[in-house]
């Protein structure tokens, strides 16, 4: 760390000097003892100039945060020599407001007695952030040096999404092995009756319908639909471009996909995570809070990049859909790629529902008639695409940014459960 | 920490060192002679309104200037006026205080919370420095009020006192060599 002499210095140096040599000039010993009191403090302030050591330690008040949550950042600083001035400023990442009106703290060190410095935040938007130092000031005692110490003392903050509670989702067309919450097609031991046949030998005698049999006269059988669990893959778009979709159509993306995550896992479903835009991102589909918290992790991470690489599902690992899996697409059904990329998903065989997010509401009016005429074409694309989707036994719902996730999925329930039957 | 404030800091120090630079000037415009005054005057003003341009654009560069340009003036104005030993001192604290308060009004310019500590630190360390620069000034010229100093004392004085600026030079040179180097 190198001293940066100070305007300070300067003028005292440039006004020693105009006295000074005016004092021998003009044989005036008077602008001497002007003079005096500055070369004095020139002489005091560089004979005792040296580089601070300071240190820093940040502690955060919790390293992840949901939306709307408060975090503390406490910074202590320590010296072991006094320090006159230290200017902090603190890093204000994006999605955090602080609550604290200044970034910059302005304070003096005294030696080896630690100064604390607290920092409140409200965490306003999802998202992975840095905080901490962002730079640090220190002047000495006569202010003629000005030294930058750096100092690491930054920690990371995951601020995870508000999920919306989510109590009827839809359910997959084929369920896997394990015993889960969804009734499976297939039959076995479970709660939901499936149906009475006539018995048959190695039936066990506890599945005897015996009201049946009486009435029958020969012996009849329970049938029953087991519980099994599901995989679901949520297929996040992140594709975009710099001029429409941008990052609040991402928000309703994330909030509605920790929901949707939030929802499975809690009934005991594997649930993985392709993001699929300009970088792609996945998580291996599994049950349980961890994946809860791996998924989230994932989606906070997500952002909107812009590319022009191709893209097609080959680039997805295999073990990421797994067979017989959900797929529920987030996506605003604009970029191509990911149009092609769902209909070759949907020709592979795979269990796919599309949840629109409706772009239009996140744009700005139009501002003439070309643009409404544009828009209008754009509608009619997007319009085709869905009518395509819907044609190959895929169900698209629309979803508007002041629609709560619940209704969209009840929608699409409903809308599954028609095309089910059309599809067959 | 305490909330401080931009105005606060620059109607603190900002006034200060435009009053002390504008007493400097008046005391150097008044001790002109009387053909010079009023352009003596009249330089001096124009260096106060630099150094009060300079406080509230936070141009710390102007009041580098501004400062450099009331010492010109005050030299000037010593130059061309009659012997006089007896403001010295009072024009020693009042630079400085100009010096001090136009350089922190720049400094701490910028809306901070600031502590308390700091700021009475600040406050005494202003104080101290005008208190001290009056003891300075004063020091200063007691070896010609007494006529304690004659033959080579005065040069020995002023040898040392030039190899006090020839070390001062040669630190400032070495602080700015390795401040290039990192």
């Amino acid at each position: 760390m190198s001293a940066l002499p100070s305007p300070r210095l300067r003028s005292a140096v440039f006004a020693c000097a105009v006295l000074l040599l005016s004092a021998l000039g003009l044989r005036r010993p008077e602008l001497v003892a002007v003079a005096a009191p500055l070369g004095l403090l020139l002489v005091i302030g560089i004979s005792r100039a040296g580089a601070p050591e300071l240190t820093a330690r940040a502690e955060l008040s919790d390293l992840r945060a949901v939306e709307s949550d408060e975090v503390e950042l406490t910074l202590t600083l320590k010296s072991p020599a006094p320090v006159a001035q230290l200017d902090l400023r603190t890093l204000l990442p994006p999605g955090l407001e602080p609550l604290d009106d200044r970034p910059l703290g302005r304070m003096a060190i005294s030696a080896d007695e630690p100064c604390v410095v607290r920092r409140r935040y409200r965490c306003r938007r999802w998202g992975g952030y840095v905080l901490g130092v962002e730079s640090a000031l220190v002047r000495d005692r006569t202010g003629l040096f000005s030294y930058r110490p750096q100092l690491p003392a930054r920690l990371p903050l995951r601020v995870y999404p508000a999920a919306d509670r989510i109590r009827a989702r839809p359910s997959p067309r084929r369920t896997q092995l394990s015993v889960g919450s969804d009734v499976a097609r297939t039959k076995g031991d479970g709660i939901e009756r499936a149906e009475v046949r006539p018995f048959v030998p190695g039936d066990r005698v506890r599945s005897v319908n015996w009201r049946t049999t009486a009435r029958r006269g020969r012996p009849y059988v329970n049938e029953h639909h087991p519980e099994r669990n599901a995989d679901v893959v949520l297929f996040i778009d992140s594709f975009g471009d710099d001029q429409g979709w941008g990052p609040e159509p991402l928000d309703q993306v994330v909030h509605g996909a920790a929901a949707i995550a939030h929802a499975y896992l809690e009934r005991r479903d594997r649930v993985g995570v392709v993001g699929f835009g300009g970088v792609l991102r996945w998580v291996l589909p599994a049950a349980g809070r961890v994946q809860e918290h791996r998924i989230i992790d994932s989606l906070i991470d997500t952002r909107i990049v812009s590319s022009v690489a191709w893209r097609d599902v080959d680039v997805i690992p295999s073990r990421t859909l797994p067979p017989h899996a959900l797929v529920l697409a987030l996506t605003p059904l604009i970029d191509t790629r990911t149009v092609a990329a769902l209909a070759n998903l949907r020709a592979r065989g795979f269990d796919l529902a599309v949840i629109e997010i409706a772009p239009e509401p996140h744009l700005p009016p139009p501002a003439d008639d070309i643009d409404r005429l544009a828009r209008r074409l754009w509608a009619l694309r997007r319009e085709q695409v869905r009518a395509r989707y819907a044609a190959v036994g895929m169900q698209v719902v629309e979803w508007r940014r002041e629609q709560p996730v619940e209704a969209v999925l009840a929608h699409l329930r409903e809308a599954r459960r028609w095309s089910r039957v059309a599809s067959r | 920490m305490v909330a401080g404030r931009v105005s606060l800091a620059v109607a603190l120090f900002g006034p200060a060192a435009v009053a002390a630079a504008a007493g400097l000037s008046a005391q150097a415009a008044w001790e002109a002679p009387t053909d010079f005054r009023t352009s003596i005057g009249a330089a001096a003003a124009a260096a106060c309104l630099v150094l009060a341009v300079g406080i509230a654009a936070g141009l710390e560069r102007l009041v580098v200037w501004a400062l450099v340009a009331i010492c010109g003036v005050l030299a000037a104005a010593t130059g061309l006026g009659h012997e006089g030993f007896g403001l010295a001192p009072l024009d020693a604290a009042a630079l400085v205080l100009a010096w001090d308060a136009g350089h922190a009004a720049v400094e701490l310019r910028e809306p901070a919370l600031t502590s308390r500590r700091f700021a009475v630190r600040r406050a005494g360390w202003s104080t101290a420095l005008v208190g001290g620069a009056l003891l300075v000034g004063w020091l200063a010229l007691l070896p010609g009020r007494t006529n304690a100093l004659s033959g080579a004392a005065p040069t020995l004085i002023g040898v040392l006192a030039t190899l006090a600026a020839l070390l001062l030079a040669v630190q400032l040179a070495r602080r700015h060599g390795r401040h290039r180097v990192s």
